[in-house]
């Protein structure tokens, strides 16, 4: 029964109530156009809410996706960051690296000494080039003393 | 399996090495006798690259880096108009090594203006205010105005029907315009724009009538206005016959001040080194003449001087804002 | 005027000359390459130098950087669908479908071909028509800021592919959070939900890298075999002739993307994103075939390449006549312009008229360098597309890191990319295009300026109907909304005959 234009229209309309409140304190200057905003898309995701529950045979929206594969990338992208915060970019993109060449590889023929070679040296290149070239010093995380 | 393992362990050695190396740079540092500064200086730009505050600092970086002995990186943190940047720079490590250039109104008007800036102004700890921007008052060349006078007569004579260009609000240009009000009893319609140059776009289309503008787009632009005012407290120099508000009666300054700081609670020998080092720059004849020759005034205040510089123009500004706020309720 | 001219060659004819010029391409082309690093940024890390070298390396270098930075954002959104810097929204449109079709080196030889037109006819409109174009630039005020940003918003129509509805919503999300951080006009703190570092509001650059990006990484690999795997670049001889002959015999495609592009740059405030958005929605219009577009049509691509280079050109038109910077690189320009005592401005043409026509030769000569490098390098950036997904994806995130980091240098930056990117897939398999969202993100705080600054310029005058409808330029745009709004309608009538003849037939 819930297809993927309901729901998502569904959510559409309750970030627009959120950011409504939110917003309901502005000035008159500074609330007039986000005001407008929100309530055209509100107007729009209710159309297309009205209109999903007439229209039927939605196809569904993760259709062939494998979970397997997806939730440990998205579950390695998260920590990635996390990881950045605490251990700094150059040793967290390593291991991000690391992991996610071994995890991903389908042919097996990759091998543990391989991907963590090729992550090092992708991440030095990188940092170097990055700290050194375009100046934009990369962090070193909490734990080293960012 | 073993692969696996190999793998795991592989990476959990990295990490140990990783770890020791780090811990052995923090070993370092932690000698108690001052020599300061023995590493990388990191010289934060709360604004983007190529703006004024951005420029500046990428002038003091080479002789900063001779002065110091050590690398000076710049690194441009922007947005929220500068508050980013000091509210990063409040809660960093008081070592020395992480400097933000800091902008006065600025730094004393956001937490006055919003309910959570990310810093109080009395956090932000001043190294040396090294430029001056005094604001100035113009109108358009056709403009009936020829003096302040005019202009004021005219802002009280039709409330709020002369437009009045300007960047931000809360910013300088906008407090400029209600010290202006609250001086004379003029009242103008502030149309604020993002940032000078679209402030200044505005005024050259004749979108606005007149227009605050910081002295170096004074200068540069003086051939298309008729400056009434400047914010200087003497005549400023690269515009010597533009009338400071001042001379026309008018008790008050207007200016954009810009220098650097430190997170609160840091070493005053520190804060002595880099004071001396900024000073030293900031009175070099070469760059005051290239900061006149782009329309700016060179200043020279240290730590101290600059800590109550800012006190007075926030109890200066504080009161002209609840008085505002108060009229508007 | 012509001894300048000669002093110009000459100046740019010098090895040393040349030789930083073309560094600055080549630089200017890798940093634009990799998501996240802009023009501005590069740009910045000569500055310093700048201020001990001679003006004119120094302006061609910089130059030099700006032209080859544009064209390099297209690399990225060819090969992995994200916009190396906002110029190349458009280009990721069709620019990777051809990729996916294994012809990311026609994409490539397209885009490099079509910048360094688009770039020369850019460079030579600022070289002969800055004076009448600027005072066009001056009557762009709040009104018409407005109605601009009321046509770019039209533009959602081409950009929704699938469903208008959903188009729709998509840029009105995109306009809302446009809205998150310190309030334009009233400097309120607007949607921050109590958190301080979001006073900043959404960096352009990292939700586009978000929305973009990530997205892709995930589709890239939530099939064991995924269709990317069947992604191959195999080298064909002949290609880079047959596009190129291809192109020219579409000169009007060329010269419609290249005007608009400069138009759109003489314009302050309004950047290549917008000119490559406006023209590729142009070129859609305007095609006999436009259900090809999105599926990898070389038209898009080029629209959108041709456009963004020649908006480099328009951008300097404000800056070098009226000293106004229309585009952040243009402020460096300013800068640099400014220490070596040069005032933009009509007297810049007379006081220095060799430095500033060696600048302005210079620009045409860097866009020439670029589309060579651009076009000798097509095949073997072509390759970087082989590698196999267990490398790809991971490396790919890895630079979406870096880029969203290197923006601000701001690890806040980082988490919104991630978060947005998440979001970003969930919307996409929901039927949601980035591109109206990003439509929306760019043009809000345009359209809120202009709206709120001719409120209060209405409220002056006490009128807001004068504000807003009286103004000539402003009329021109609203006619051209309703326009830009209509077409659908009007292309429905011009096609209604054949097709019920085709009706009549079956």
């Amino acid at each position: 029964m819930l297809n993927k234009d309901i729901i998502s229209a569904a959510i559409i309309l309750i970030i627009s109530g959120i950011f409504w409140s939110e917003g309901s304190g502005l000035s008159e200057m500074g609330g007039f156009f986000p005001r407008i905003i929100i309530i055209v898309l509100a107007l729009f995701s209710g159309i297309q809410l009205i209109q999903s529950l007439i229209k039927k045979n939605i196809e569904p929206a993760f259709a062939g996706v494998e979970a397997k594969r997806l939730i440990p990338m998205i579950i390695g992208v998260i920590a990635y960051v996390g990881a950045i915060i605490l251990i700094g970019f150059a040793l967290a993109s390593l291991l991000f690296l690391a992991v996610f060449f071994k995890l991903l590889d389908n042919t097996k023929k990759v091998s543990p000494v391989k991907s963590v070679v090729i992550a090092s040296l992708i991440t030095a290149v990188f940092y170097g080039v990055f700290n050194y070239a375009f100046l934009v010093p990369l962090p070193v995380g909490i734990v080293f003393g960012g | 399996m073993k692969k696996i393992k190999v793998f795991a362990s592989i990476l959990s050695l990295l990490l140990i090495v990783g770890v020791f190396a780090g811990c052995a740079q923090n070993g370092e540092e932690g000698k108690d006798e001052f020599n300061y500064p023995t590493k990388t200086i990191k010289y934060v730009v709360p604004f983007n690259p190529g703006g004024q505050s951005d420029l500046e600092a990428r002038r003091q970086q080479k002789p900063l880096e001779e002065k110091l002995g050590v690398n000076v990186v710049i690194e441009n943190k922007p947005g929220g108009g500068g508050a980013v940047g000091w509210s990063e720079l409040v809660r960093k490590d008081p070592d020395g090594y992480y400097l933000t250039g800091m902008n006065i109104p600025h730094i004393i008007l956001q937490p006055l203006a919003r309910e959570n800036a990310g810093y109080e102004t009395d956090q932000v700890n001043p190294v040396a205010l090294f430029q001056g921007t005094p604001i100035g008052l113009a109108v358009q060349p056709d403009s009936p105005y020829n003096t302040l006078d005019e202009f004021i007569e005219a802002g009280k004579a039709k409330p709020g029907q002369i437009t009045v260009g300007g960047s931000g609000t809360y910013s300088g240009h906008h407090i400029t315009l209600m010290q202006l009000q609250d001086k004379t009893g003029a009242e103008f319609q502030y149309v604020p724009s993002q940032g000078a140059a679209p402030s200044v776009q505005s005024y050259l289309g004749g979108h606005v009538d007149a227009l605050l503008a910081n002295s170096n787009d004074l200068v540069q632009h003086q051939d298309k206005m008729k400056i009434l005012a400047i914010g200087s407290k003497e005549r400023f120099e690269p515009l010597p016959d533009v009338k400071t508000f001042m001379e026309q009666d008018i008790d008050m300054t207007a200016s954009i001040d810009r220098g650097v700081a430190v997170p609160p609670e840091t070493d005053k020998r520190i804060i002595e080194k880099l004071e001396k080092a900024f000073l030293e720059i900031a009175k070099d004849e070469e760059i005051r003449a290239q900061m006149k020759e782009e329309g700016f005034l060179p200043l020279a205040m240290g730590a101290e001087e600059s800590k109550q510089y800012i006190n007075e123009m926030k109890d200066k500004y504080s009161a002209i804002l609840e008085k505002v706020q108060a009229e508007s309720k | 005027m012509p001894a300048d001219f000669i002093a110009a060659l000459s100046n740019i004819a010098q090895p040393t000359n040349f030789l930083i010029m073309a560094i600055g391409v080549g630089f200017g082309i890798i940093v634009g390459a990799l998501p996240g690093l802009t023009a501005t940024m590069a740009m910045a890390l000569l500055v310093p130098f700048t201020f001990t070298m001679d003006a004119v390396p120094a302006l061609m270098g910089l130059g030099g950087i700006y032209v080859g930075a544009i064209y390099g954002g297209c690399i990225a959104a060819i090969l992995v669908n994200t916009p190396g810097t906002p110029s190349a929204i458009a280009t990721t449109f069709d620019g990777f479908p051809l990729t996916k079709k294994g012809k990311a080196e026609h994409a490539l030889v397209t885009a490099a071909f079509s910048s360094a037109v688009g770039g020369v006819i850019g460079a030579v409109v600022l070289l002969l028509l800055s004076p009448p174009l600027a005072s066009i630039a001056l009557k762009f005020g709040p009104p018409e800021y407005f109605w601009l940003s009321i046509f770019g918003l039209t533009i959602i129509a081409t950009l929704a592919s699938g469903s208008m509805l959903k188009g729709l919503i998509g840029g009105g999300i995109g306009l809302l959070l446009s809205q998150i951080g310190i309030a334009p006009l009233g400097g309120e703190m607007r949607f921050t939900f109590g958190l301080y570092q979001l006073q900043a509001g959404l960096s352009l650059i990292v939700v586009l890298i978000g929305f973009f990006c990530i997205p892709e990484v995930l589709s890239m690999i939530e099939k064991k075999f995924s269709q990317h795997d069947s992604i191959n670049y195999k080298p064909q001889k002949g290609v880079a002739k047959g596009i190129i002959s291809d192109l020219i015999k579409k000169p009007i495609l060329l010269l419609r993307s290249a005007v608009i592009g400069a138009f759109v740059g003489i314009v302050p405030g309004a950047g290549g994103n917008i000119a490559g958005l406006v023209s590729y929605n142009e070129a859609v219009r305007w095609s006999k075939k436009p259900k090809e577009f999105g599926k990898g049509n070389i038209d898009g691509v080029a629209a959108s390449e041709a456009a963004n280079n020649a908006e480099v050109g328009g951008s300097l038109v404000p800056l070098m006549t009226l000293g106004i910077p229309g585009a952040a690189p243009a402020a460096i320009l300013l800068g640099a312009l400014m220490l070596q005592g040069m005032r933009p401005g009509p007297e810049l043409y007379i006081n220095y008229g060799d430095i500033t026509y060696t600048f302005l030769f210079s620009l045409i000569v860097a866009n020439i360098v670029m589309g060579v490098m651009a076009f000798y390098g097509a095949r073997h950036v072509a390759k970087l597309i082989n590698l196999p997904v267990s490398y790809l994806a991971p490396m790919v995130v890895f630079m979406t890191v870096i880029g969203s980091y290197a923006i601000r240098n701001n690890i806040v930056d980082v988490i919104i990319m991630i978060l947005f990117g998440l979001v970003g897939y969930v919307t996409k398999k929901a039927g949601f295009h980035p591109g109206p969202i990003v439509l929306g993100l760019i043009l809000g705080p345009i359209a809120e300026n202009g709206l709120v600054q001719s409120m209060l310029m209405g409220k002056s005058a006490g009128s807001m109907f004068e504000v807003f409808f009286t103004r000539p330029l402003s009329i021109i745009l609203i006619l051209l909304c309703l326009v830009s709004a209509g077409w659908p309608l009007i292309s429905n009538l011009r096609n209604k005959t054949p097709d019920k003849e085709a009706d009549a037939n079956a």
